[in-house]
């Protein structure tokens, strides 16, 4: 609907010679990164190149940055930063605005240049990683990268960990140390390096100088690449990381990323203070960060949202549950910058099907049946949004495709096959015994518990169930599923980058985030080959397939619906750029405030 | 003589039954003598019935359920497309189908507004009720036994009140499972402490009374003596603590409700404010009529209050 109308609009606003250039320049970049890929003995790339990921197919133009023509300010937006629900180690925290933060604080071996196309470019890797073969990486690592000192940039004295690390160069021993650390069996903590997954497949890691690294796989996994550009791939120092295997306090969170961590206060408001140090990816001419700091601030209800981004003490800004406000403001104010873009976060439920009641399919396959994805998505957004399948739709290599998801019993739409899904529901949950219901509602975001009555309503009317509820914190939901006392949950989740992330942790026998229970070796064959896929055609049909099994054979757990956010940014604020994934605020180096727009003035 | 002397004694007993026996003045008289006197006081009684009338009649005062949802077709929907047939009825302005529009999950506020009567007069009615049984107990044995045990009493008290009473809620709404009767307890709890200290105050006055030591010189047991002779001598206090009070528990169960630490069902007005305040920019409807039905029912018991407290208070009554 409105997303198409964005595209055009988009395209059409940003077509211009210089965009057409440097968007042949990067792909030139591209396409000489896959022949690095292919032909790595013969080459060896000294500057940054970018590749697309074997997870993902370019569907479209890059995205292209103008050049700062004015430097420094702060700048405002609005989110979850401040809100640490379960613990800042990089690591171990599973919370999407949590590692948002860590994004702009740590670097990554690889980055993600561009989520949507899939396009991975060095972060701290001189060049991609070469592969002699489909089991071996070999990583060369950028000279000269530092750990933050923010005392010297914030006039303050500096704390033990910055003594420890601040202004030491950056080594492979640093990366096989961050990575060796999640693969780390004999951890206290290891139940809580929730990516664990990532990295079993790593046979050995090493150092084979102090910059560069060997990384050898068991076994071709397609996605690696992805994993040391994903959202857990932070490298950190060992210095920071305490006895009991944790960095959780603000004084550990020294990187070498663009941004120095500032000032948490919770449930207020986080900043970010630029690194004058910074490698600036190859690029140190460019003297980014442009901006001297961003703050981001904790609003979580679309009113203060908008009076704080009409008033311009935020810069930018998008809707919580009510596009209405968004809608509104962009027929009041033609010039904002506006950018309709699908979130990969998604609202689920999930079962734990090891014990009774839903160790039965039938009851699970009930439960799917009556859940109206379409009321969900009409109350938490006023309809902007999509139905979800395992997959996230905004993953369009990866996910099933709308149309078919559309047709399968359970998202259908029309009133003739609503009311089939919802006979059969009923058979099914009377075939089982009608057992009572109890579902565990998240609090946040608010909405999440708010449905609570609704749900309760719809599954009462359309299986005839007695169904009771309770509503426990984001905390207490994690910590419940991996003690496995949540047998039905109702959430909110992150969601994933690669086809991978969405499928593999939650449903493979060992995954990390299998709190289901679910053991089903025909699945874990599926799992497996996926991984070991690198062809992309052949690892989306093997993904197409794994999905149509969940849906058919398992449904542990119930994917729902996930929103289309509605950005709006005021037209100084330069090289905005959404992405649909928590993570990514390291692209915050490249935003600058345009003091020539004669709005700029208004700004308090 | 003797007839005539009959005719006034019959006379003079007339006029003494009359003047023994005055006719009671109707209920009518008495609202009507309310009304003129306390017009403040009879029109919060109003809206305390009003509401009284919704929270008990709610069933029959709605057209729909609290949580039923209304779809409304989809204009965008195309024969054969992906679209859905209908879209839920959510955040619309007030019609003849839904007199106070409808909520961001496609429910009637109106109906909600209603069965939120319940839920609020319930909770305040419980939590009055159980701080009134309590405050009123701890308050007349510690103020009839007086002495170390007096003392003792009230510095545990005083110990709860130097704690702020919503900081004591948030406590117990997070260690207890959130349900009705925790919620009712919690916030009557919270009110023993005030309570208690009025009665307290006004038994100590009470027990000394002549017909109070009357009734301990004939032998009174003190159980007797505080539940007989003390507690009607004290009823005018704890009519205001009550009618007073219960406009600080609403608010109080508003406050959680909107903070979200309340539970989600029956309806709540505190909840409708949160609910509502998060789009109130493009329909505030659910706002107003939920906060409306908050500041209309707090205003009623505290005027009415009010009212009950000048007529009951002696010192008042007289000036």
């Amino acid at each position: 609907m409105a997303e198409s109308d964005y595209w055009q609009r988009f395209w059409a606003r940003r077509l211009s010679r210089r965009r057409i250039l440097r968007a042949a320049a990067l792909g030139g970049a591209g396409l000489a990164a896959a022949a690095v890929v292919g032909c790595a003995e013969e080459e060896k790339e000294a500057t940054p190149t970018a590749v697309v990921s074997p997870t993902v197919s370019p569907t479209a133009t890059p995205f292209v940055y103008e050049p700062a023509a004015y430097r420094g300010g702060t700048l405002h937006l609005p989110g979850y930063e401040a809100f640490v629900s379960d613990t800042l180690d990089p690591h171990q925290t599973e919370f999407g605005p949590v590692y948002s933060s860590h994004s702009a604080v740590f670097s990554k071996v690889l980055r993600y240049e561009d989520i949507e196309q899939g396009v991975i470019v060095p972060d701290l890797a001189q060049a991609l990683p070469e592969m002699p073969d489909q089991l071996t990486y070999i990583i060369r690592l950028r000279p000269g990268v530092r750990f933050h000192q923010p005392s010297a940039v914030l006039g303050r004295s500096a704390s033990a960990e910055e003594k420890a690390v601040g202004g030491r160069e950056l080594t492979a021993e640093d990366v096989k140390y961050s990575f060796e650390r999640q693969m780390n069996e004999a951890s206290p903590r290891r139940a809580l390096f929730r990516r664990a997954h990532q990295y079993e497949t790593i046979e050995s890691i090493k150092v084979l100088d102090p910059l560069t690294l060997e990384i050898r796989t068991k076994r071709p996994t397609a996605p690696f690449i992805h994993f040391l550009a994903d959202s857990s791939a932070f490298i950190v120092a060992k210095e920071l990381v305490d006895g009991n295997d944790e960095m959780n306090r603000p004084e550990a969170m020294l990187g070498t990323g663009p941004f120095m961590w500032d000032e948490l206060k919770p449930l207020v408001e986080s900043s970010f203070v630029r690194n004058p140090d910074w490698f600036g990816w190859g690029e140190p001419e460019l003297g980014r960060p442009y901006i001297d700091r961003y703050k981001s601030f904790f609003l979580f209800d679309d009113v203060s949202v908008e009076a704080a981004f009409r008033t311009k003490k935020l810069d930018v800004a998008f809707q919580v549950n009510n596009p209405q406000w968004v809608t509104n403001l962009r027929a009041d104010e033609p010039n904002l910058i506006s950018v309709d873009m699908g979130f990969a976060a998604w609202v689920k439920a999930s079962f734990r099907v090891d014990r009774p009641p839903y160790n039965d399919i039938r009851l699970r396959r009930a439960i799917h049946l009556a859940s109206d994805r379409q009321q969900m998505l009409d109350a938490f957004w006023q309809g902007y949004g999509k139905m979800q399948g395992p997959v996230g739709w905004i993953l369009k290599q990866w996910a099933l495709p709308q149309e078919e998801l559309l047709k399968k019993p359970g998202y259908r739409l029309s009133r003739e096959e609503r009311q089939q899904d919802e006979q059969e529901a009923r058979r099914l949950y009377e075939a089982v015994g009608s057992p009572d219901l109890k579902v565990i509602f998240a609090d946040q975001p608010a909405y999440i518990p708010q449905f609570a009555p609704q749900y309760k309503r719809q599954l009462e009317q359309v299986l005839g169930a007695k169904v009771d509820y309770e509503t426990w914190t984001y905390a207490q939901m994690s910590t419940g599923a991996i003690e496995g006392t949540v047998p039905f949950g109702f959430a909110y989740d992150n969601g994933w980058i690669d086809l991978d992330d969405w499928l593999y942790p939650y449903f493979h026998t060992g995954g990390p985030k299998n709190d289901s229970g679910v053991s089903d070796p025909t699945l874990d064959g599926m799992l497996e080959a996926q991984r070991e896929e690198f062809d992309p055609a052949e690892r989306q049909r093997l993904g197409y397939e794994i999905q149509r099994y969940l849906l058919d054979n398992v449904l542990t757990r119930l994917d729902f619906v996930a929103a289309i956010w509605l950005w709006v940014a005021w037209p100084y604020y330069r090289n905005f750029r959404p992405t649909p994934f928590f993570g990514n605020s390291f692209l915050m180096a490249n935003a600058w405030l345009d003091q020539s727009q004669p709005i700029w003035g208004s700004r308090p | 003589m003797l007839a005539g002397q009959e005719k006034a004694e019959v006379g003079v007993l007339a006029a003494a039954e009359e003047l023994v026996l005055p006719r009671r003045p109707g209920w009518l008289f008495l609202v009507g003598r309310f009304t003129r006197r306390k017009p403040l006081g009879a029109f919060g009684l109003a809206v305390v019935l009003v509401m009284a009338a919704a929270a008990g009649g709610a069933p029959w005062l709605c057209r729909y359920d609290a949580e039923e949802t209304f779809r409304v077709a989809n204009t965008d929907y195309l024969p054969g497309s992906v679209q859905p047939a209908d879209r839920l009825d959510s955040r619309s302005g007030p019609s003849w189908e839904h007199w106070f529009g409808t909520d961001q999950f496609g429910r009637d506020n109106y109906a909600r507004v209603v069965w939120g009567a319940r839920r609020s007069l319930g909770v305040g009615l419980g939590a009055l009720l159980f701080a009134i049984i309590f405050g009123t107990t701890i308050g007349i044995v510690s103020a009839y036994y007086r002495g170390w045990f007096d003392m003792l009493v009230q510095r545990i008290m005083d110990s709860i009140q130097a704690f702020p009473a919503m900081f004591i809620l948030l406590l117990l709404v997070s260690l207890t499972e959130r349900n009705l009767i925790t919620l009712t307890l919690g916030l009557g709890f919270v009110v023993i402490t005030g309570a208690q200290r009025i009665v307290r105050s006004a038994v100590l006055s009470a027990r000394e009374d002549p017909h109070v030591e009357a009734a301990r010189a004939i032998g009174c047991s003190p159980i007797r003596l505080m539940a007989v002779h003390i507690l009607p001598n004290v009823a005018a206090p704890i009519i205001v603590i009550f009618s007073i009070g219960i406009a600080s528990v609403i608010l109080a169960e508003a406050a959680l409700a909107f903070l979200g630490l309340a539970p989600m069902e029956p309806p709540s007005w505190g909840m409708m404010l949160d609910e509502g305040r998060r789009y109130m920019t493009s329909q505030p409807s659910t706002m107003l009529a939920g906060g409306a039905a908050i500041t209309l029912t707090v205003m009623g018991f505290n005027l009415a209050g009010d009212a009950l407290r000048d007529i009951l208070d002696p010192r008042i009554r007289l000036t």
